[in-house]
């Protein structure tokens, strides 16, 4: 992963925070620059000035007291007006408004006071004039101001204060240096902002799989029957593997995949998931298991490779040191967290995991589960049919391709961030970062959808093109993305007919597309080299002449997407289709 | 009532606060020996790493000292190394033995 350069404004000396992210360790390396201490609002040298330069993220972090100079009041205790209070803080929003557009991320610590500020005491959270109750009413009204704002990220500043503790806040460190905060809350704050960083470049993990014995429950099923298992019931241990399950079901309703690794006889296993009534996690929650007396990272490459997901995808959680280790050694991209051998903590340390951020949340996260279980039947359904032809025109497979409109532009964004493996030249870019580019590359964008018999995979696929720079004769493909959960239907061919349909409007003469290799998009070159594209070798670019139709697969339905949602289904033959907007 | 106080213990966590601020060619040593002077640090760092020091001996032995005057304006400070560090603590804490 690239290093990524930020910028860090704030209205207090931020430079020991901005020492810490910069030399801390863990991935992805960050470069950033403080702005001059105090000069938070704006450059104070040419070099600093935010227009002239570019920057992979901005981190704005302030204290109230020097944004808002009735909150400064509110601290004397002097009675300000709300309305002045409200004012500050949405001149503040515009600030900061404006500024999100000079960086695709943004991030916002919230405002806090230190922790020995008590206000009003029992009237604090009462009062207009409380500063607890100003404070909660300011961040209140920053959020609802920057709510829908793209690649602006309120960030819980108070959460790092209660992880901090009694190092939070360090009155001589101010009064010496004008740093508020102690290290403990910059290591938080910095740890919080790199997870988000790594999900913004498609780092998130998608998949955790997970034990049984003594870690989704208490005790050995083979042995004590699932009658015999600690969990839930009148018992803390119990009690804690219960929430341990809710945390993982929470996981799962955020879009990660669970699945079981156990060493365990599987009909004893699946009737203690089936029966035990304190079970949280049901069946239906996990898209696999393999539960067997195999070597358990042989069975985490199984489970990868059955869900197209690349191993470093993937966490694995075990109460076994000597699991954790062997997985550890044996599959190094795997994550394997430490895991305390205290079950009552098992919940809170799944919760603290930082591995799962994502700046993204679409409604393809909370279905993906179902999605992945409806390929599993798809998969099951297919082993009795000879061809993928025959196998493809049976499960009524319809492809719906629509040009990009603004309501799918946070699933796009976040498809192009996290495939990995269909996927031509693995670019990253931030949702604004699209959007913006879109607006002024001239580039085309389509959004996939696929929908079968077995279920709905929603959005997809993505497809991007614009007309060639350096040969104007030719239209080049930028972003070719698709699911893993859809590599392999056809889909691909039907992106590529896109693309020489929207050349041929054009009346340009060829397709490009160059592959850029990564570790993991392998599969994406298997597909262009037996597209029937002419590859040029040195530049590793394919090329499809337009004047050669592009037949699409017959045995796909593709529907051409209206702007309102509707669509209109044809048959496709051999004219190809028409798409909106092009 | 003076008191056993193992200021050469923090000192050394200190040191591991204060280089999770710095390159790693330029941490320092966890060794009596290892050079303490405004060339290693630069004045905010050597104030973070003294205020750690006080932090440390304030949380671990309930030591109260005032390091930051040891600074002056340019950054400057009486000792050259951790050993001399730890023996100006002893000397200018009252309580510690």
């Amino acid at each position: 992963m690239k290093q990524l350069e930020g910028l860090c404004w704030s209205s207090f000396y931020a430079g020991t925070f901005v020492q810490l992210l910069n030399h801390d360790e863990g991935a992805p390396v960050v470069h950033a620059e403080a702005g001059e201490y105090g000069q938070w609002f704006g450059p104070s040298t040419e070099g600093r000035d935010p227009e002239k330069r570019s920057c992979d993220f901005l981190i704005v972090w302030t204290m109230p007291e020097h944004i808002s100079p009735s909150f400064a009041k509110v601290l004397q205790f002097e009675l300000v007006s709300q309305d002045a209070l409200k004012r500050e803080v949405d001149d503040f929003s515009e600030m900061v408004l404006q500024m999100g557009s000079r960086a695709p991320l943004l991030f916002l610590p919230m405002w806090v006071v230190p922790t020995w500020h008590r206000g009003l005491g029992a009237l604090d959270m009462a009062l207009e004039r409380g500063i607890g109750k100003s404070l909660l009413e300011m961040n209140a009204r920053l959020c609802a101001n920057l709510a829908g704002a793209k690649g602006i990220f309120p960030l819980n500043t108070a959460r790092w204060i209660a992880c901090a503790g009694t190092r939070a806040f360090q009155p001589k460190l101010w009064h010496m240096t004008k740093n508020p905060f102690g290290n403990d809350v910059y290591l938080e704050a910095l740890r919080d902002i790199k997870a988000a960083l790594a999900g913004s470049v498609g780092k998130s993990k998608k998949l955790v799989v997970v034990d049984l014995d003594e870690t989704l429950w208490g005790g050995l099923v083979g042995e004590v029957g699932w009658q015999g298992l600690r969990l839930g019931g009148h018992d803390y241990v119990g009690e804690a593997l219960q929430d341990f399950q809710r945390a993982l079901k929470g996981l799962k309703n955020r879009g990660v995949l669970l699945a079981v690794a156990s060493k365990n006889d599987e009909p004893a296993a699946l009737e203690a998931i089936q029966r035990h009534p304190e079970m949280v996690l049901k069946l239906e929650d996990f898209v696999a298991w393999r539960i067997n007396w195999k070597d358990k990272a042989d069975n985490i490459i199984e489970l990868a490779k059955e869900l197209n997901l690349g191993l470093d995808a993937v966490v694995f959680i075990d109460d076994s040191e000597h699991e954790r280790q062997r997985v550890k050694n044996a599959l190094p991209d795997v994550y394997v967290p430490d895991w305390p051998a205290e079950k009552t903590q098992f919940a809170s340390h799944l919760l603290n995991l930082r591995c799962f951020d994502s700046l993204q949340v679409s409604a393809e996260d909370a279905a993906r589960t179902k999605m992945y279980q409806e390929e599993t039947i798809r998969s099951q359904a297919r082993s009795g049919h000879i061809s993928t032809e025959e196998w493809l025109a049976a499960s009524d497979l319809q492809v719906t391709v629509r040009r990009l409109e603004e309501v799918d532009l946070p699933r796009v964004a976040q498809l192009i961030n996290k495939t990995n493996q269909m996927n031509l030249a693995t670019r990253r870019i931030s949702e604004l970062d699209l959007k913006r580019w879109c607006e002024n590359s001239g580039a085309a964008v389509w959004s996939i959808r696929a929908a079968d018999r077995f279920g709905d995979s929603g959005l997809c696929g993505v497809l991007s093109a614009v007309v060639d720079a350096d040969a104007e004769d030719a239209v080049r493909i930028v972003d070719y993305v698709l699911s893993c959960r859809v590599i392999g239907r056809k889909i691909e061919d039907v992106m590529l007919h896109v693309a020489v349909e929207w050349a041929k409007s054009l009346h340009k003469a060829k397709v490009l597309a160059t592959h850029v290799p990564s570790e993991r998009n392998g599969v994406c070159l298997d597909f262009w080299m037996n597209s029937g594209c002419a590859w040029h070798k040195e530049s590793n670019t394919f090329v499809w002449p337009v004047e050669q139709p592009h037949l699409l697969p017959h045995y796909i339905q593709v529907c051409r997407g209206m702007p309102d949602g509707q669509s209109e289904t044809s048959q496709q033959s051999a004219e190809g289709i028409r798409i909106h907007g092009a | 009532m003076k008191q056993k106080v193992d200021v050469v213990a923090a000192i050394y966590s200190a040191i591991d606060d204060i280089n999770k601020q710095l390159p790693v060619a330029k941490r320092l040593a966890k060794d009596l020996a290892a050079p303490i002077s405004a060339a290693d640090l630069d004045s905010l760092n050597m104030i973070n790493f003294l205020l750690a020091v006080e932090e440390r001996l304030q949380l671990d032995s309930h030591v109260e000292i005032d390091l930051g005057a040891a600074v002056s304006s340019s950054g400057e400070v009486p000792f050259k190394n951790v050993a001399e560090l730890a023996d100006y603590i002893r000397q200018n804490c009252k309580s510690c033995d």
